[in-house]
């Protein structure tokens, strides 16, 4: 309290800086902030191997090491699911962003937030029942090998596009915190989650991953009410999800685009009505088709506590979610009013670390620490989840169809050997990362929402959805993402995406729409599923015991998903309603990396 | 056609637009401009919606979700189980 107030104290003789040009304000970590931080990693790091070393002894069978034996209760796994989805990026990029998008910030992650009830309503309870190991090798037994394997080579490149993003952060927060060279953070941290993975399985990970939740909630909870409380915001700080509303009007005063939901970056770009259509089909849509999120519903021992583990998780991811927007807001204010007014200005690359920032600015270093270690924890977690999704992606979904008549033991050994793998290949990727792979996380989202998420939710809840419909719509989705990416929304000559902020976001109103059209008239054309297996299974995983061709089998909801998707690519290639500007000035995409 | 089959798939389909209308309720603003002009507990009207329909107001509807699905979910796993039970018995040489 005493040092903002002896900052507010000086704004008047500094206001005659404000129109000098900002000098630029560079973090560094106190030999305090350093140690406590480099202490509360050490004990953090050597709990998630040991965590690792004793989930061990409970692996016997496939069962157990890729879905814990089905055994996390909804607590523990609500909390291993927002774990799961919060990452480095998450816990540190998210007040960066909001930094810089401010509300739009907000509206990625409440589409974020829905993806996770979307996934629960959607396809959750019936791949439960179902009752394998991934979505992947769902596709495969509802569409064929075919459509498995493409499934997963999407993962892998999915998987890829936030692995190599986590562990350059890894290495980043160990470079910048503890001064230890990029590389050897790196390393040490890739080996450590990969070792803990590798050797726990899936209940090594879990019990991680609750762990790390608890983690990341204190790490960003208590440095939080501190800062709100010191800049005055009263009793509300203690609940620093809405606990700002009395500094409200400074930051209006400050900054009076903040909460405008029409314009981004200081009110520098609009944000059209289409551009929040594109946030609902690729950050909610393709939440949807993640697998490494999916993959927690297989943990759970029935459908209804899967059920309750998401109430959990959006109880959990809720808390977490919002106090990064009061932490954010509390950096954009202190930026604006504070450092601003002195003459300072944030290091855009450096916004990325504006938690510890705050946190070492208002907090005692004991507590300042945390964010640290809460990072590291997020950053973990993710890369953990992924790396168990790679694991049981090769080393089950792929080598179970080359070699079908594998034994039990052998299926563990080959999780075991890929998970490693996997691992070892990020690390690898991450010490000189292609330039595509940090840009573009939300891509993943694109890609996902284009591949996966039409065929589970068609898979699920249509059985006229057949082989020819989900690999000609996967294909089509996956490569519409990749080209509209590459080539900014252009196809032989014609702009069929009009890009804006974060352009890849409006990329899925024309490339999710495309997949699922594709899907259901392929399906439709060819004439729909006729193996009697694959019906039966339908009506199985939606809990009936007998079968009855009739049962989801209708034309109306496929028709009318496929009017719509083609209402939405007609939209998406219709000229911008935002002017020509704002286009012009929209930044190259940002990095947004969950 | 099953009542519990027509159950569930209405409950899917209004559960889903539910939930993506709360945590997507952006065409308001745009339908109500003068939202964004208004005070809400300290917040902006628009703001303080956001948070509280996507996070506040969607915790108590999704626990109402699992409590009918669940219900429709035992529904169908008795509907199932009666129309096997005369399979089951004759199989068993029993009076079916």
């Amino acid at each position: 309290m005493i040092r903002i107030l002896t900052t507010l104290a000086l704004l008047a003789p500094t206001a005659a800086l404000a129109s000098e040009p900002l000098k630029t304000y560079h973090f560094q970590p106190t030999k305090a902030l350093s140690t406590l931080g480099l202490i509360y990693t050490i004990a953090m790091v050597t709990l998630f191997l040991w965590v690792g070393w004793i989930s061990q002894r409970r692996v016997a069978t496939s069962d157990d090491y890729y879905t814990a034996g089905r055994g996390i209760g909804a607590l523990s796994n609500g909390l291993a699911m927002t774990s799961n989805y919060m990452s480095l990026a998450t816990f540190l990029g998210f007040t960066a962003l909001l930094w810089k998008l401010q509300f739009l910030l907000v509206a990625f992650v409440m589409s974020w937030l829905s993806g996770f009830v979307l996934i629960s309503v959607s396809v959750a309870p019936c791949l439960r029942r179902w009752g394998k190991f991934t979505s992947m090798q769902f596709i495969g037994e509802r569409y064929g090998h075919t459509a498995k394997i493409i499934s997963v080579l999407c993962m892998i490149l999915l998987a890829q596009l936030y692995l190599v993003g986590q562990m350059k952060g890894v290495g980043n927060v160990f470079q910048v915190m503890f001064h230890w060279d990029y590389t050897t953070g790196l390393v040490v941290g890739g080996l450590v989650v990969t070792a803990y993975v590798t050797i726990g399985g899936m209940y090594g990970l879990s019990y991680n991953q609750t762990l790390q939740a608890i983690i990341m909630g204190i790490a960003l909870f208590v440095p939080t009410v501190i800062i709100l409380w010191k800049l005055d915001a009263g009793p509300a700080s203690l609940f620093p999800p809405f606990g700002y509303s009395k500094l409200v009007p400074e930051m209006v005063a400050a900054l009076p685009t903040y909460f405008d939901p029409f314009t981004t970056v200081a009110g520098k770009i609009p944000v059209s009505f289409k551009y929040y259509t594109g946030i609902l089909l690729s950050l909610a849509m393709g939440t949807i088709g993640l697998p490494h999120i999916a993959m927690r519903y297989f943990t759970a021992p029935s459908v209804k506590e899967g059920k309750k583990a998401t109430l959990w998780g959006i109880f959990f991811i809720g808390i977490v979610f919002f106090t990064t927007f009061a932490i954010g807001f509390a950096a954009k204010l202190y930026t604006t009013k504070v450092l601003n007014a002195q003459g300072l200005a944030i290091d855009p690359k450096e916004a990325d670390l504006l938690v510890v920032v705050m946190s070492q600015a208002f907090t005692p270093s004991w507590v300042a620490a945390l964010p640290i270690a809460g990072a590291l924890a997020a950053g973990l977690s993710t890369i953990g989840g992924l790396l168990m999704v790679i694991g049981s992606g090769i080393g089950h979904d792929i080598y179970t169809t080359i070699v079908p008549n594998a034994d039990d033991h052998k299926k563990v050994k080959m999780g075991l050997f890929f998970t490693a793998f996997g691992g070892i290949v990020t690390i690898l990727l991450a010490l000189r990362p292609p330039e595509f792979l940090l840009t573009s996380v939300i891509w993943a989202f694109v890609v996902s929402a284009s591949t996966f998420t039409p065929v589970l939710i068609l898979g699920i809840w249509w059985k006229g959805a057949n082989r020819a419909g989900a690999i000609s719509g996967m294909l089509v989705g996956g490569v519409l993402s990749v080209v509209l990416w590459w080539t900014k929304g252009n196809l032989f000559g014609y702009q069929f995406v009009n890009l804006g902020p974060l352009g890849h976001l409006v990329a899925a109103i024309f490339t999710a729409s495309a997949a699922w059209f594709v899907t259901i008239v392929v399906s439709l054309v060819t004439g729909g599923e006729k193996n009697e297996k694959v019906l039966r299974e339908v009506d199985r995983i939606h809990g009936w015991l007998d079968y009855s061709p009739e049962r989801y089998n209708g034309k109306l909801f496929p028709v009318c998903c496929a009017a719509l998707a083609l209402a939405l690519m007609v939209w998406s290639a219709m000229p911008p309603s935002a002017p020509e500007h704002a286009r012009a000035e929209a930044p190259a995409p940002v990095v947004a990396q969950r | 056609m099953h009542r519990a089959y027509k159950k569930e798939c209405m409950l899917t389909l209004v559960a889903f637009v539910v939930a993506a209308f709360l945590t997507h309720a952006y065409p308001l603003y745009f339908l109500f401009p003068g939202l964004t002009k208004i005070q809400m507990f300290g917040f902006p009207a628009h703001y303080f919606l956001t948070l509280v329909l996507g996070w506040v107001v969607l915790m108590p509807l999704y626990a109402l979700y699992i409590h009918f699905s669940e219900k429709i979910d035992r529904e169908i796993a008795r509907t199932g189980a009666e129309q096997q039970a005369p399979v089951r018995r004759r199989a068993a040489g029993g009076e079916g």
